[in-house]
């Protein structure tokens, strides 16, 4: 995630040692970075466009590194934070590639995810966290528990169904907190969340209300988080059960 | 002139550095004479002009894992991807 920081060594190793290192990086800075890792470095931002549906993009990448493979290159794609969490294409041509019979395997990294826990002090294990990508909380009927950590991301793109279109606006995101409205009440706590991708750089976090999402200005990488709104409750059927379970557990060892 | 990206990875990896007060990281840019760019960008964190300094556009959209899960939304005739 963050430059100079959070490369782990065998990640390093990996680029270091491959033929032909593909690149999906959010920092130019960051690519520059990589550039002096390895002689062959190819950015795959290029293929990015305004208008563009996203899922071209995904698929020339797929075909960049696969050609590659089938040219009998060691190949690696090297994606910001973990290439496995938000990422279609690294899953994508590690599926083809071992298809085809190749090798190939993600190696995990460290991603925003991990940086937010970090840098806003959440431990998502105390009541329990939900991650949705934020156009998925529309197009589909989930549900949210708001007693635990909502965590949204690309909430500035949502509803970008297709075309590439890289800043959605407030009208989408409006019909977001309708939604989260059933749940969460318009005055509750709303974290606005960037993390630093340089080392010279500090976490952006922003406080604002529910209410407020609509409007205030979002970018593609932040992300938003809602802290529990209700406190938990205790399943009472469950713990008698789980009693029972202890009871019958001290009785035969008391046998 | 100390190297922007080489400065760039010492502070990211030096623990006594990555969280080191602006005064403090601010001289240790001076003794390594950084270029002004940097100082500007840890002075203000806006690395913005570092970015043109080293030739990016910042129209060019750096999106942290914008290669989500692509949905074809209303598209229920075509498989997931």
């Amino acid at each position: 995630m963050t430059l100079g920081s959070h490369l782990t060594p065998l990640a390093r190793s990996h680029i270091v040692q491959a033929d032909v290192v593909f690149a999906a990086l959010s920092d130019p800075i960051a690519e520059e970075w990589l550039k002096r890792m390895h002689p062959d470095v190819r950015s795959l931002q290029p293929y990015y466009a305004e208008g563009k549906p996203r899922i071209k993009t995904y698929r020339e990448w797929v075909a960049l590194m696969m050609d590659e493979l089938r040219a009998g290159k060691c190949v690696c794609g090297v994606f910001y934070g973990h290439p496995g969490i938000f990422a279609w294409s690294p899953h994508k041509v590690i599926e083809q590639a071992r298809a085809e019979g190749f090798d190939a395997h993600m190696e995990p990294g460290i991603s925003a995810e991990d940086c937010l826990y970090a840098d806003l002090g959440i431990d998502p294990g105390r009541y329990g966290c939900q991650h949705f990508e934020a156009s998925q909380l529309l197009y589909c009927e989930r549900r949210i528990d708001p007693a635990g950590y909502l965590v949204m991301w690309q909430v500035g793109v949502i509803g970008n169904r297709s075309v590439g279109r890289l800043d959605t606006g407030p009208a989408y995101r409006a019909l977001l907190v309708e939604l989260l409205g059933a749940d969460y009440p318009l005055d509750h706590e709303v974290i606005v969340y960037r993390g630093a991708t340089l080392p010279i750089e500090q976490p952006r976090i922003k406080r604002i209300t529910l209410r407020e999402l609509a409007e205030v200005p979002l970018t593609a990488e932040e992300t938003v988080v809602l802290p529990p709104a209700v406190t938990l409750q205790p399943n009472r059927a469950m713990l008698e059960r789980l009693q029972a379970l202890d009871a019958a557990g001290q009785a035969g060892v008391a046998a | 002139m100390t190297d922007t990206i080489e400065l760039l990875e010492t502070i990211g990896s030096d623990a006594s550095l990555r969280y080191a007060p602006a005064d403090e990281l601010k001289s240790v840019l001076e003794r390594a004479k950084a270029s002004t760019e940097l100082t500007m960008a840890m002075a203000s964190g806006d690395s913005t002009l570092l970015r043109q300094m080293l030739g990016h556009n910042e129209t060019i959209q750096c999106t942290p894992q914008m290669n989500s899960v692509p949905f074809t939304g209303l598209d229920w005739s075509k498989p997931s991807v």
